[in-house]
């Protein structure tokens, strides 16, 4: 079997068409069929096997159904490209599709079909309408698939023979997959028009034979009902049915009737109660699955439940502890559960789990656990007291990252006012972990706190008077913005300790500081306490704002209960709303491009699937720029500061384009450098000015982002008015170089 | 074998919809001949029992034969059943010795190379219960299923008194009941580990020592993951974790191993980041929740051979972890 991606010397396309068109094979069919499994095996591989199209539609007539399967599956894969050629197999095809034996009919029909060429539509149009009606099960399923497809290229022929009505008779037909493949070919069909139809006959029908169909048939099927609105007995006989469903040992059909008894019992609030818990059973049964995906999944569809039923999983919460060999997804989604199912009776449990999970060997995961105990104090009040004290227990441990995290976590737990007993214990701790915090965000949220709150603790002024002195050796801009801050803020409370390093720290940054940020806003401060002390301590320690809502993440909120069971759950409603929207602008699009003969392949960049994209930049006809023109560096920033406003223009650029090549290619445009930061460094800056034909300045200051690939142009022009504005060309130009 | 792969893909999806994944129908579909893998089989050993009963033993992998179509039968065909008993631990015991958490997933798979698809009974122990919820008080050995699943084709009428399936094996391995079990079982877990931690803050070490013993009743031995002859020991640099591999451990036994741990800066809080025990094994022959088949008998009007049953019980690790602080 190794030898069929081996790659021999007979490969060659030559050799294979000798051998296709010499007689000793064509007459043994053995010969015959090693040697096309030869050609299709080289076709996976990925060499192009085109050149022998027409001496392998020769080979179709053939009685031995083996040989007929290959040579058909080259065919639907090399039709489109050598479309002038693939007339030559219509007649195989067509004889084929009238053959005593079903498979072939079957398979004849279905490659037909499988073939998306306009031209041979004509042909296909009569096989397949003869097909829907064949004696063969078989065959129907593959006429009822092979209608979608038609009607894919070409939909006239689909409504011109009145192929609807006969699919919806066909619901009625004694094969159950054949009833599956109409179902979803109609839902797809009549898209436009809200999908297919489900009256009481069709649900009644349907109900009555869930029993016969396969495990697909009847997920789709549970899915559909969703459309169907019963009465109120007819609801309660439906549940009875589906009740089998439940415990299904295929998910989709499980989740599906999950989702079906929900939708039906929405507007009855107590039987909608006991559903939940009815249904808590068949979940809890795939979230300890071995199926990590499939825990994954069913985790993230009991999040989306125990938004509604907060104590759903009160009892059952040891199911959500992580395993040892669980992948770090699964254990991350296990911790956010465990907080969320988090109650009175099982905190102290839930506690001891996470706090173990804290000194993990894996730093993500400890962080992860970290703030779920965060979360536990901010959305379980009840529950706080114990998940405090466990914090304030973690940072005497005196490990790097687990203190740095607490921080971070306790920074934004202290906005809430229950949590204010347990500051002077924190801030007792914090002298011990100047010396070990690591990370910079740790040591800002520490700055942060001190702050704040450092008032109680008498060594705060010479906490912050050593990180001020080595504020050189701080890389950090976080950091140091926390530092200004904080100190003012200290300064307001104890003058006379904080007065000396408040004023260090503010030259430094002011005179020494590259950072822009850092400079503006210690110079910011300095002018306040310049002008008014009073009226600066009021604007800087002004009162917190309130507690803000946390970005959504996935299931944050109650999708409505059609989402359940399916990918929107996963990714949650504001990505699965982009993701649907690209889907569908490709879809009009390919309908478009289908007008023409050939169909071109659509690349989609599964690498931004999950970010947003710009649209993508037209090319137009753009202005030139003039190649001689030059500004010193004094008058260069004369006009820049003459120029008050500025617009600000966003890009999206590949994650390839580095800073070299950003800068030669508007060099190559005549747009000429005037300053700019090393180019290694991420955000990475620089200024540019040029001026174009119509005597029109440009400067701008350019700021390219590889981490999220993003170019951002502040720009200032100087010209007379003209009816169009001077930045739409700008833009455009711009868009051209940076995505070119 | 490329052309069965590619036969399977066109039969089993059309267009994006799935239409027929039961291998029973997609046989008929598949035209290409299948290349049959021989293995060697060992010849089975035979094991005296109670009473004078001898059983036979085959090895292992007498179940691992390829599934031939009734259209080639070969002469050397036994008609033979195999049904397994799996059981997955996973197991949470603290530093305390308290047991935070213990559950079974077990199942049951049966793969039949029988001809034809006589009806077979398979009878579990009679005092089975199934009670959804929390752990069963009380036992008295009794077997308390927390949930159990069957597969489609298995026939229930005789479940509720008897405790008898009824089961028309479809070709190929396939699972005829999954179940759950969490709580107290009516054994004790398996491993038991007695750690012991030492600190020597002068020269900067700890010193831990462990105490593995099996509590399984002696007849049953175990073996765990891996080669090796005997025992070792040796440290993971990318895991940062100690691997101790034991090849066998008797029931009722025990062993010790002593691991010192050098660090190079000494704070007294490092003992916090010495991290749980999971232990991956296998035992054969033993399951924890004692559910046992008592028979299995086939009924087939149209052939009269007797045909060979194999049974065999196997309790797997999925997650055993003691915690050590």
């Amino acid at each position: 079997m190794a030898s069929y991606f081996a790659t021999e010397n007979n490969s060659d396309i030559q050799t294979l068409k000798m051998k296709l068109s010499s007689p000793s094979v064509q007459s043994d069919p053995t010969q015959c069929r090693l040697l096309l499994q030869r050609i299709i095996a080289l076709m996976t591989q990925g060499f192009d096997m085109s050149e022998l199209f027409t001496h392998i539609i020769k080979t179709a007539a053939t009685s031995d159904i083996v040989q007929k399967k290959l040579v058909y599956l080259y065919m639907s894969t090399y039709a489109e490209l050598k479309s002038d050629l693939a007339l030559l197999a219509v007649n195989t095809l067509r004889k084929d599709c009238s053959d005593p034996n079903p498979m072939i009919r079957g398979l004849a029909l279905r490659t037909m079909t499988s073939i998306r060429l306009p031209m041979l539509v004509e042909y296909t149009e009569q096989c397949l309408l003869t097909g829907l009606e064949d004696s063969s099960a078989y065959v129907r399923r593959v006429a009822v698939i092979g209608c979608l497809k038609i009607w894919n290229i070409a939909p006239n022929i689909i409504t011109g023979h009145n192929v609807v009505d006969k699919l919806y008779n066909m619901l009625r037909d004694s094969d159950t997959i054949v009833v599956t493949n109409c179902l979803s070919v109609l839902d797809e069909i009549l898209q436009p028009d809200g999908g297919i139809v489900i009256n009481k006959n069709i649900a009644h029908y349907l109900l009555n034979r869930l029993s016969e169909f396969t495990e697909w048939g009847r997920s789709k099927i549970l899915d559909l009902l969703l459309k169907y609105e019963p009465t109120q007995d007819e609801a309660f006989d439906i549940m009875n049915l589906i009740d089998g469903c439940l415990k299904h040992r295929n998910s989709a059909v499980s989740s599906s009737a999950i989702k079906l008894l929900l939708h039906l019992t929405k507007d009855m609030e107590d039987i909608h109660l006991q559903v939940f818990k009815q249904v808590t059973g068949p979940l809890l049964n795939l979230v300890t699955s071995s199926n990590s995906e499939l825990a994954y999944t069913s985790l993230c569809h009991a999040q989306l439940l125990v938004k509604k039923a907060p104590d759903l999983f009160n009892t059952a919460y040891k199911k959500f502890f992580c395993r040892y060999n669980d992948p770090s997804y699964l254990k991350h989604k296990k911790i956010e559960l465990l907080s969320l199912v988090c109650c009175e009776d099982n905190v102290q449990n839930i506690v001891n789990e996470l706090s173990a999970y804290c000194t993990d060997v894996s730093v993500s995961l400890a962080e992860k656990s970290i703030t779920a105990l965060g979360d536990i104090v901010k959305y379980k009040p009840l529950c706080s007291q114990l998940c405090m004290k466990t914090l304030i227990h973690l940072l005497s441990l005196q490990l790097g990252y687990i203190t740095s995290q607490v921080l971070i976590t306790l920074q934004g737990l202290f906005l809430y006012e229950r949590n204010a007993c347990f500051i002077s214990d924190v801030m007792e701790q914090i002298p011990e972990c100047v010396s070990i915090l690591d990370n910079s965000n740790g040591k800002a949220a520490m700055i942060w706190l001190i702050g704040h709150y450092g008032q109680s603790l008498s060594d705060s002024p010479y906490i912050l008077e050593d990180m001020i002195d080595n504020i050189s050796e701080e890389h950090s801009n976080l950091v140091k913005l926390h530092l200004i801050t904080a100190t003012t803020k200290l300064f307001f409370k104890r003058p006379a300790e904080c007065q000396d390093m408040l004023g260090k720290l503010l030259e430094h940054c002011i005179e020494v500081e590259n950072n822009v940020e850092v400079g503006d806003r210690a110079s910011m401060y300095y002018r306040l306490l310049h002008e008014d002390i009073n009226k600066a301590k009021e604007i800087i320690n002004s009162s917190l704002c309130t507690v803000k809502e946390d970005d959504e993440k996935p299931c944050n909120t109650l999708h409505h209960i059609q989402c359940f069971g399916s990918l929107s759950v996963l990714f949650g409603q504001a990505k699965w709303k982009e993701i649907k929207l690209r889907e569908r602008q490709q879809f009009t699009e390919k309908v478009q491009e289908n007008e023409t003969l050939v169909c071109r392949e659509k690349e989609i960049n599964t690498a931004n699937l999950l970010s947003i994209d710009d649209g993508d930049c037209v090319a137009m006809e753009t202005i030139k720029m003039k190649n001689s023109f030059t500004l010193t560096p004094e008058a260069f920033e004369g006009k820049w500061i003459a120029n008050s406003a500025s617009e600000i223009l966003e890009f999206t650029v590949p994650s390839t384009l580095t800073a070299i090549e950003v800068e030669q290619r508007f060099n190559n445009h005549n747009v000429v450098t005037m300053a700019t930061s090393q180019y290694e460094t991420d955000p990475w800056k620089a200024f540019f000015y040029a001026q174009d034909t119509s005597e029109y300045l440009y400067l701008f200051e350019l700021t390219l982002s590889k981490h999220d690939c993003k170019a951002v142009i502040s720009l200032k022009w100087e010209g007379e008015e003209a009816t169009t504005s001077p930045t739409e060309e700008f833009q455009k130009l711009c868009c051209i170089i940076l995505n070119s | 074998m490329l052309t069965t792969i590619c036969d399977g893909n066109l039969e089993v999806p059309d267009f994006g919809f799935p239409q027929n994944t039961s291998t029973d129908t997609l046989k008929a579909y598949i035209h290409n001949d299948p290349i049959l893998i021989k293995g060697e089989r060992q010849p089975g050993e035979v094991a005296s029992g109670l009473f004078g009963a001898d059983h036979r033993v085959a090895p292992s992998s007498a179940a691992n034969k390829p599934i031939s179509a009734s259209r080639q039968l070969q002469s050397t065909h036994k008609n033979e059943i195999f049904v397994d008993v799996i059981e997955r631990l996973t197991v949470l015991i603290a530093s305390n010795g308290n047991v935070i958490r213990s559950e079974i997933d077990g199942l049951m798979q049966m793969k039949s190379f029988l001809i034809g698809s006589p009806e077979i009974q398979l009878g579990l122990n009679e005092d089975i219960h199934i009670r959804a919820g929390v752990s069963n008080i009380g036992c008295n050995n009794q077997v308390t299923l927390e949930d159990i699943n069957f597969h489609q084709s298995v026939k229930l009428n005789e479940f509720d008194n008897n405790k008898i399936l009824k089961v028309n094996p479809p070709e190929g391995e396939f699972t005829v009941l999954s179940y759950h079990m969490s709580g107290d079982f009516p054994s004790s877990l398996p491993f038991v580990i007695y750690p012991y931690i030492e600190e020597i803050p002068d020269k900067g070490q700890f010193i831990i020592q462990l105490k593995l013993e099996c509590d399984i009743p002696s007849k049953d031995h175990v073996v765990t993951y891996v080669t090796g002859v005997g025992e070792s020991a040796e440290y993971k640099q990318s895991e940062k974790a100690v691997v101790w591999k034991i090849k066998k451990i008797p029931g009722l036994s025990d062993v010790t191993a002593k691991f010192k741990v050098s660090v190079s800066d000494w704070n007294k809080k490092n003992r916090m980041e010495i991290g749980p025990i999971s232990m991956e094994f296998e035992i054969p022959n033993f399951v924890l929740s004692h559910l046992q088949i008592r028979f299995l008998k086939l009924f087939d009007r149209e052939h009269s051979y007797v045909p060979l049953r194999w049974v065999r019980y196997v309790t797997h690790s999925d997650s055993y972890v003691v915690r050590l602080i």
